[in-house]
């Protein structure tokens, strides 16, 4: 078993760790904090607007829970600012995350446990969603790694009690590792106390009880600041409909049901991706199709122990994750789900494990070696070469070339129109700015406030570039670059300007991206001579 | 009961009135189906299992005489530009793994019907298409209508387990053959799904029963 193990580690190692630097191409901005802020710490002590250690990261007009934040210093310690060290943790928490899982599967009290372990184990290795969430620098990978440290200390606490309390300080990290984790891990540690409160004594719980709450103080202190509700107020649709009509309570239920529903839909998991362009692959749902055969005969498999303490709980964490997600108003936001979705694997692995069973000795082999290939066949044409090509406007990818441009011609001034454009981190990054200089031109001015203050500036300094409206009665006489998209810069402005295009930066499938100017006062000033 | 539970099931459910005002002939159809399926269900009784599956056969070919998607091996011209690109992505990326005439040959001619299948068929392994009017990710192309109040998804839910667990093959059964044939079905079809719509009503039914302790075998 331990070499089985071994060989699916190294599988999953290789999935997230293979070309982590270059595919996705780039970063998304939410990325670009975490590595950002990481990198601030270090060099200050303070986060890029000069906050010191904070307890919730501010970003653009929101806030970042902390701990992804705190682990990254350590990767980016170790291999300086980059998109490979910005990713790292998130990469090393999905190769956790699949030994975890073969861990807490092989805890059912089943005949062959260890080996549907290795198939869990191995479900989640190859699994889409598992590879995709662990190739982004999020926090609900990270937040996922430490729900199911969280419940494999549990799980053991039903044999030995005492690891309920290592279980309960695991939990009570959660909540700062995602948002959405203050929620539904509530929610999971009640529904585990009312089922299992006769497993216990009352000293264990007890403690645990205060272990759990101690860890919360932090988080509690920052009740009522927009820390503490900015995200819920941004995403929920229910806090202006509270304590209304009788119809506003039937809508809400019924969305609240229509948001639930849309999580369990076989057309959303084995077929139709997530909406959102940096949270999807192209044609690639968060399971392949095929699955959708070894789910339904996992979930027949499934209930028939389903009275399992085991099964139980990782049952209830799945369905508990999907609340928060379905108090939101995006559809199947697969982020906010990611215990739910390892639940669905592990279902998928029951499955597999199923048919695994009906072959004889040569057939297993030919069974694990096609679902091997046409697995990774199909992830690697999705990801590594449509999403490379397709996402990578996405995923910022001109301002990579719109940062080495600005580092190329140091000496001059460059102006990003910044109208409908809130990147200014990704340059900050990629540039590599001295925390201390961005924090000087561009940091809060009164950090008292930091966890009530969600004004959003539009107006950054960023080495040679600066991102803010171009003012056309001014910039069209000085000698400097304009940068934008098509809307920021027209053809007419092009031409009523003087402006020259020095490079229209493109996305990897030539979709606009930025596009470069330079100004010529001479000729702007005496239009006639042209 | 059964039967008077499930003419409660049509008179509550929108997607009835929709057929009813659209097409009352497929409506009268569907009904008898669906007392059928019930009686055969509950009896049952070998001799109306078979007429049941003759007359699903002949609201199959109705299905697919009327509804049967001409777009399964054509692109439109936005398709069209995309698998162009792809070409060169894959090309690029592949190398000689694409570039073979096999590859080129599956590309060009079997994937696209293959992905309009699925994703005809997996457009109806969809709750909220029933129950919640495709909300909240309605389709682009298609127009969506209730079918289902989304409060007799509880009982749909219930008549699942009953399903499963009573092991009622039928249902089952049925609700396969819908689930294959809805992969040539144009998921714009005016009527929806509607091969669907005496299995759901069905289920619910026995959902219904089994929640109010009704025997149902």
């Amino acid at each position: 078993m331990k070499y089985q193990l071994i060989i699916i580690t190294v599988l999953a190692l290789f999935l997230r760790f293979y070309l982590l630097d270059q595919v996705p191409p780039g970063l998304n901005v939410d990325e670009a904090y975490q590595g950002y802020n990481a990198y601030s710490l270090i060099q200050t002590g303070k986060d890029h607007f000069g906050k010191s250690f904070p307890l919730y990261f501010r970003v653009f007009g929101t806030f970042q829970s902390p701990f992804y934040t705190y682990l990254t210093m350590i990767s980016v310690y170790l291999f300086n600012l980059s998109i490979f060290s910005t990713r790292f943790i998130s990469a090393a928490a999905g190769v956790l995350i699949v030994i975890l899982t073969y861990l807490i599967i092989g805890q059912i009290p089943l005949k062959e446990n260890k080996k549907l372990a290795l198939f869990a184990a191995g479900m989640m290795a190859i699994g889409p969603w598992a590879i995709f969430f662990s190739r982004n620098a999020i926090e609900a990978n990270l937040a996922l790694l430490i729900l199911l440290a969280g419940i494999y200390a549990f799980v053991l606490s039903l044999k030995r009690p005492k690891f309920l309390i290592i279980g309960s300080a695991i939990f009570g990290l959660a909540p700062y590792a995602y948002q959405a984790q203050r929620l539904s891990t509530v929610l999971f540690i009640f529904l585990l106390i009312v089922l299992f409160r006769k497993s216990f004594t009352r000293k264990i719980m007890l403690i645990s009880v205060i272990v759990l709450f101690v860890s919360q103080i932090p988080q509690l202190m920052l009740i009522g600041t927009a820390a503490s509700s900015r995200r819920l107020d941004q995403v929920g649709y229910w806090s202006n409909l509270f304590g209304n009509t009788l119809q506003n309570s039937y809508y809400l239920i019924r969305k609240f049901a229509a948001q639930y529903t849309a999580y369990l839909s076989p057309k959303n998991l084995f077929f139709d991706p997530d909406p959102q362009l940096v949270r999807s692959i192209p044609d690639l749902s968060v399971f392949y199709s095929f699955m959708i055969i070894p789910f339904l005969l996992g979930l027949k498999e499934i209930f028939k122990v389903i009275k399992q303490p085991v099964i139980k709980v990782i049952v209830i964490n799945g369905l508990a994750s999907v609340v928060p997600a379905a108090l939101t108003t995006e559809p199947f936001y697969t982020m906010r789900v990611l215990p739910y979705l390892w639940l669905v694997t592990v279902i998928i692995a029951f499955g597999v494990y199923y048919l695994f069973q009906k072959f004889n000795r040569i057939n297993k082999s030919v069974f694990i070696v096609i679902i091997l290939i046409f697995s990774l066949g199909l992830f690697y044409t999705k990801y590594f070469i449509l999403l490379k090509n397709e996402r990578s406007i996405s995923y910022g990818y001109p301002y990579i070339e719109l940062a080495k441009k600005s580092e190329e011609q140091k000496d001059k001034k460059f102006v990003l129109d910044s109208a409908r454009d809130t990147s200014y981190i990704l340059l900050a990054f990629y540039k590599k700015i001295d925390p201390k200089e961005f924090q000087k031109l561009n940091g809060l001015k009164d950090s008292s406030n930091y966890y009530n203050d969600i004004n959003l500036n539009h107006n950054y300094t960023i080495g040679n570039i600066q991102m803010r409206g171009i003012v056309w009665k001014d910039d069209t006489y000085i000698n400097e670059f304009l940068a934008g998209d098509n809307l920021a810069i027209s053809p007419i402005d092009q031409t009523e300007h003087r402006l020259t295009l020095v490079e229209d930066i493109q996305g990897l499938d030539g979709s606009l991206g930025i596009k470069l100017f330079s100004t010529n006062p001479t000729a702007k000033r005496n239009p006639a001579r042209n | 009961m059964p039967y008077a539970v499930l003419l409660v099931v049509f008179v509550l459910t929108p997607w009835f009135w929709f057929i009813l005002k659209l097409s009352p002939l497929i409506l009268i159809l569907l009904v008898v189906f669906n007392f059928l399926l019930l009686y055969s269900v509950i009896a049952s009784s070998r001799i109306f299992k078979n007429i049941t599956a003759v007359l699903f056969l002949v609201l199959i070919l109705i299905n697919l005489q009327q509804g049967f998607d001409k777009s399964i091996s054509t692109l439109s011209i936005d398709q069209s530009v995309s698998q162009n690109k792809r070409h060169g992505y894959y090309s690029a990326g592949l190398g000689k793994l694409y570039t073979n005439k096999i590859a080129l040959f599956y590309y060009t001619k079997i994937s696209r019907p293959f992905t309009r299948l699925q994703q005809n068929l997996f457009s109806t392994l969809d709750l909220n298409l029933y129950f919640f009017g495709s909300t909240p990710r309605e389709r682009a192309d298609v127009s969506e209508f209730e079918k289902y109040s989304f409060l007799m998804m509880p009982f749909f839910l219930v008549g699942i387990y009953v399903v499963l667990k009573k092991r009622i093959l039928s249902p089952g059964l049925f609700f396969l053959a819908a689930i294959l044939v809805s992969a040539f079905i144009n998921e714009n079809y005016y009527l929806g799904p509607i091969l669907f719509f005496p299995l759901i009503n069905t289920i619910i039914t026995l959902g219904f029963l089994f929640v109010t302790r009704r025997k149902i075998l």
